[in-house]
């Protein structure tokens, strides 16, 4: 696999390739460095733009966006101690009060440089243990894909929302909205009214950025936002070569927290960059001095948040599944260019896993070029005003979602997922649950009738096999857990009076 | 919180009714134990039912009295007010508008218009703002138009220059 990984580095270096890769890199920074705008919304954005590249240079787009989206948050957390995304919460707590001591340079140039640590030592680990974890999914039938794709649900209702029942609704939704169209066996029609356009389903790239980017549009015009007043006295002295040493070990266990963290579906860089950083400071010999500039603090986070690309990827190339939405938007991105993501992959396309790879590596490397030589100008991004912001970015929906399926129909179905995004956030249901249940119900529902009819309608293997009974296992616990977290609530509630 | 209740009662009826729905799908027996493409609208409108039911009927959880505001320093962001009613309504219309005109005009002709108005709407709302949002709508529909057409060969209805 190193080797692959080399001949497809090689070809990152045609311009063409390199052009597209550096488009996607700071499309995603600038999406990740915005508040409001985010990682997901940017792969979500340019997923239609790559229609028309070569499968490679696609993919190597898509995912130099996602690693730009995930690194661009720092920005706008330590300038304005506003997050650009949930990845760089634990940011603000020391770069934002180093920022304002006059060392933004320092802190900016700091959280580079962890993002792309945390970044490479990822890919390690994904490049070493992706083909173990391949071959043994190779073993998974029809059963196991069942119990996976229940598990996976479970477990991101579980961990991504404190309301359940909400949680629930929403993967049940997201389940729902994938049914329509023609069945994946058999064909027979569902919920399509007799519309021609229905029977062809609901497309990925409608769902995904109305869901995502028109809902925030939405929000924007209709509730309070905020203008920003970045301080721009960007000066200091950057980063010492001994602190960079000295935080050898805090990057190494944040590296390891945002890699565990990003396997597990539905948690991914928003949770790892806090865990990180509270890791960070119990180890620390001066955990008083967190919070107030600490640049240990800002390479636990940072290191964290980019890990967990690495981490989310691998669930995501060895058995086909995303753990969070950004990942969930990628998955639809390799389906577009001729790539399923699954445990077969590594056998029948190991060019273009080398591909994910090499451009995984360049995207880290790059961005870590273009950041510090922007490291002045960059953030100026953050003074684009919002009235011309706002139209651009509509104009650019609307056109990706209608070259996504040549025809109208679909920015109709875009808009009208950014009105269900839009309610559904107002009122507490979580988009993550339903986005993956959207993306797992195709792969749900063919391997449940493959497992139904290979055993004749009977269940019982779902539990006499063993990796199958792992999952379920793992599912009827995440599932009792979920309910004793309900009666426990209702409890505390009821002594509260 | 009332708008749970009522929003459970929705799900209720959407489960409901999906449920109805899925027993009327037609479908060829694909082999012994096959359950049919209808078992998974069935229960997920069984189960969209269900806990619609739980969310409209549960005894709502305490309000945490309103959202804090994560980041309070004014230094770095003040707050903008949202768009009127009247004007959140215009916006509509103008979005609404882009999409039914989008192939009937074509892209360069529709997008300059929907910038037009946006950028004028949202922006300061004076005779140079108006200019401005005149310009800015003409630069980006011709670009985006044009370098997304010959630049990236995405097919796009009447797009001038490209």
């Amino acid at each position: 696999m190193f080797e692959l990984f080399i001949v497809n580095l090689g070809q990152l270096l045609y311009p063409a390739t390199l052009i597209a890769m550096v488009g996607g890199l700071l499309v995603g920074l600038f999406f990740g460095a915005l508040p409001g705008l985010s990682a997901t919304m940017a792969v979500a954005l340019l997923l239609p733009v790559t229609f028309a590249m070569e499968p490679d240079v696609g993919i190597a787009t898509l995912v130099a966006t996602y690693i730009g989206g995930v690194t661009g948050g720092l920005v706008s957390a330590t300038l304005l101690r506003i997050p650009g995304t949930p990845s760089s919460i634990a940011t603000t707590f020391d770069g934002y009060p180093l920022a304002r001591a006059g060392e933004a340079t320092k802190a900016l140039a700091t959280g580079m440089v962890a993002s792309a640590i945390g970044g490479l030592l990822s890919l390690l680990v994904l490049v070493a243990f992706a083909p173990t974890l391949a071959r043994f999914a190779i073993r998974f039938g029809a059963h196991e894909f069942t119990a996976l794709t229940v598990a996976a649900l479970m477990l991101v209702v579980v961990l991504s929302q404190a309301n359940m029942v909400k949680g629930l609704l929403s993967a049940a939704l997201g389940l729902a909205v994938a049914t329509v169209g023609f069945a994946p066996i058999g064909a027979s029609q569902r919920f399509t009214f007799g519309s021609i356009d229905l029977a062809a389903g609901i497309g990925i790239v409608p769902f995904m950025v109305g869901l995502f980017a028109i809902s925030e549009m939405i929000r924007q015009v209709a509730e309070p936002s905020l203008r920003i007043k970045p301080n721009f006295d960007i000066r200091g002295t950057g980063i010492r070569l001994a602190e960079f040493i000295g935080n050898g070990w805090n990057m190494l266990r944040s590296a390891a927290i945002g890699i565990i963290i990003g396997v597990l579906p539905g948690i991914g860089g928003s949770a790892s960059n806090l865990v990180a950083y509270g890791a960070a400071r119990q180890a620390s010999k001066e955990p008083e001095s967190f919070g107030k500039g600490n640049v240990a603090g800002i390479y636990a986070s940072e290191t964290a948040n980019n890990a967990s690309v690495g981490g989310a990827l691998l669930p995501l190339i060895t058995l086909g599944i995303p753990g969070d939405g950004v990942t969930a938007v990628l998955i639809g991105g390799f389906t577009i260019h001729g790539l399923q993501p699954g445990p077969l992959l590594f056998r029948n396309e190991p060019d273009l896993i080398g591909m994910i790879y090499a451009a995984f590596f360049a995207a880290t490397v790059l961005l870590l070029v273009i950041q510090l030589l922007t490291i002045r100008l960059f953030p100026r991004v953050l003074l684009v005003p919002r009235h011309l912001l706002l139209p651009i970015l509509i104009v650019l929906m609307v056109v990706g979602t209608y070259a996504s399926g040549n025809r109208l129909f679909e920015v109709w179905v875009m808009l009208g997922f950014g009105l269900v995004g839009y309610g559904m956030e107002k009122y507490g249901f979580p988009l993550g649950p339903m986005v993956l249940g959207f993306v797992l119900g195709p792969i749900f529902e063919t391997n449940l009738r493959r497992a139904m009819m290979f055993s004749g309608g009977d269940l019982m293997p779902f539990i006499t096999r063993p990796i199958s009974a792992v999952l379920i296992g793992f599912t009827v616990l995440a599932l009792g857990y979920m309910i004793y977290g309900l009666f426990r609530s209702r409890r505390v509630r009821l002594a509260g009076g | 919180m009332a708008a749970d209740r009522l929003i459970g009662a929705g799900f209720f009826i959407l489960g409901i009714v999906m449920a109805w729905a899925s027993t009327q799908i037609a479908f060829p027996m694909l082999g012994e134990g096959d359950p049919g493409p209808q078992v998974l609208p069935l229960a997920l409108g069984v189960l969209i039912a269900l806990l619609g039911a739980m969310l409209s009927l549960r005894k709502p959880a305490a309000e945490a009295g309103g959202e804090a505001p994560l980041f309070d320093d004014a230094d770095t962001a003040t707050l903008i007010p949202a768009e009127t009613p009247l004007m959140r309504v215009v916006h509509v219309v103008n979005l609404v508008a882009y999409a039914v005109l989008f192939e009937r005009l074509g892209f360069t002709l529709s997008t300059f218009i929907f910038l037009a108005v946006a950028i004028f709407l949202l922006g300061a709302r004076t005779l140079r703002g108006g200019i401005a949002a005149v310009m800015v709508a003409a630069l980006v529909s011709l670009v985006v138009g044009s370098g997304l057409k010959l630049g990236v060969g995405v097919s796009l209805p009447g797009v001038l220059f490209g």
